[in-house]
């Protein structure tokens, strides 16, 4: 369990009033700049970004509930294997929010690279999905989208937290 | 204990959730899209007015920049022009000739020449883009220079009067009389003109354009008569010699006198171009020795004057 003694920074500084900002300046922006912010092909995930610094600052429950409930939302948006984002962000929300109890250490550096392996987690488990067992599809659309896109989201993630946190 | 109990509440509340997923995903494809459709609804519609609120902005935003950058763009044509205009009035200012002049003037640099002793063309560095056509007449302020014949896009070629194919026909203001005449260079580089033998030209008598010919307008200074009756051609005609009020050598800005700027110009207005104060000018044929015509004796004086002050 990570102590306020120990805390280095990140996501837990927020005060709620931040915080109900950050989520929705985050929710906003999965809808609004995804698009216009993207970079060969790779877009900031604002989604994993709302759900992994939530899981982090509320734990595993709210990380299951917001996952599921970011899944919904994501599913609504595409209209394609619905449930899947769901399931996903679910499981994913739950992991991150069950790693962050147990870390002892909280640090912006250390959230950045939460938020890059759930990006990647969702990324496999959206494209193996997508790519209806064919290898080669996954194979391709992985390593072409996956890691830029999830360094990206990391990067963003970090910029948002470290914005909203200053005094 | 509390802990421990909030750890497991939270295992219990993503299994059903995970639960609940996997059934989302198991139902039919059409309760799917149901289900999708209502959740788009629930979740998304009320954020696409702000979603369309904020693309409209991004857009405004783009548009903007985009007309800002035209601005720019408009603001440096504008400068360009306005360097443009400033140039073609210091060329004016050079010439002599004053803004608002009775005919279509465009302002031409000579950019190039034949090499020969006398130059017999130049190339100009106007063109069609200017308005200029084939045949137009080229002028300097003192006077008649050539005509274009072979005329690009931005660029024109003009037959000086010492080319071996230029002719005009001319009018000469003889002291008492006007005689029509055509003038022809010779092969050092002056000019001849071309009289009916019972001619009585003098020499210092100043020569224009007649306005004959459909080239070159009536009163466009030529020269004037340095050596009358130089020859006779077989007893039937007379050829005086002509000193050009141009000088082709040091030319090297001209204008080209565009008629169609102003189609309704009379052919006197380009009289007046070069003989400012000259009210009334000669007609063909005109005889002006009589007692009683003292407005057309005054102007031929008047017009005998200014060239000879030239």
């Amino acid at each position: 369990m990570r102590s306020d003694a120990a805390r280095l920074g990140g996501v837990l500084e927020l005060s709620w009033a931040r915080w109900i900002a950050f989520g929705a300046i985050a929710l906003l922006s999965s809808l609004v700049l995804e698009g216009p912010l993207s970079i060969a092909g790779a877009e900031p995930d604002f989604v994993v970004i709302l759900l992994v610094y939530t899981a982090l600052r509320g734990g595993a429950l709210w990380g299951a509930v917001f996952g599921f409930v970011l899944g919904l939302f994501r599913d609504a948006l595409f209209l394609v294997d619905f449930g899947l984002h769901a399931l996903a962000l679910t499981v994913i929300g739950y992991a991150v929010g069950k790693l962050g109890d147990t870390l002892y250490l909280s640090a912006r550096a250390v959230d950045g690279g939460i938020l890059l392996g759930a990006k990647l987690a969702l990324a496999i488990v959206v494209l193996a999905a997508g790519s209806n067992g064919s290898w080669e599809t996954f194979e391709t659309r992985f390593f072409w989208e996956g890691p830029l896109a999830a360094i990206y989201t990391a990067l963003v993630g970090g910029v948002l937290v470290r914005v909203l946190s200053r005094p | 204990m509390a802990a421990l109990g909030k750890e497991r509440h939270a295992e219990i509340v993503a299994a059903v959730l995970v639960v609940a997923s996997l059934v989302l995903m198991i139902l039919p494809e059409a309760t799917q899209r149901s289900f999708a459709r209502r959740a788009n609804h629930v979740l998304l519609l009320p954020m696409a007015a702000v979603r369309s609120t904020f693309s409209g902005y991004l857009q405004l935003r783009e548009e903007n920049v985009r007309l800002h950058r035209e601005l720019q763009q408009a603001r440096l044509e504008l400068s360009r022009e306005s360097v443009l205009r400033s140039q073609n009035r210091e060329l004016r200012d050079l010439l002599g000739f004053s803004e608002g002049q009775p005919v279509g003037l465009v302002p031409a640099r000579v950019v190039d020449r034949d090499f020969a002793t006398l130059p017999t063309s130049f190339v100009l560095d106007v063109g069609k883009e200017d308005g200029v056509e084939e045949g137009l007449p080229v002028v300097s302020a003192d006077g008649l220079v050539g005509k274009t014949t072979d005329v690009g896009p931005a660029s024109s070629q003009v037959t000086l009067y010492s080319h071996p194919d230029f002719s005009a026909s001319a009018l000469l203001v003889g002291g008492d009389h006007l005689e029509y005449g055509i003038v022809r260079p010779t092969p050092r580089g002056g000019l001849r003109l071309l009289l009916p033998l019972r001619s009585k030209s003098e020499a210092g008598d100043p020569v224009v354009t007649s306005g004959y010919g459909g080239t070159f307008p009536r009163g466009i200074p030529i020269g004037r008569i340095s050596r009358a009756r130089d020859e006779d051609r077989l007893g039937l005609q007379r050829i005086d010699r002509l000193d050009p009020v141009v000088d082709l050598g040091t030319t090297t800005a001209v204008f080209v006198l565009n008629r169609r700027v102003e189609t309704t110009t009379p052919a006197g207005d380009v009289l007046r171009l070069f003989w400012p104060g000259y009210a009334y000018p000669p007609m063909a044929g005109e005889r002006l020795g009589g007692a009683g015509d003292t407005a057309g004796g005054a102007a031929r004086d008047s017009m005998a004057g200014t060239l000879r002050d030239r």
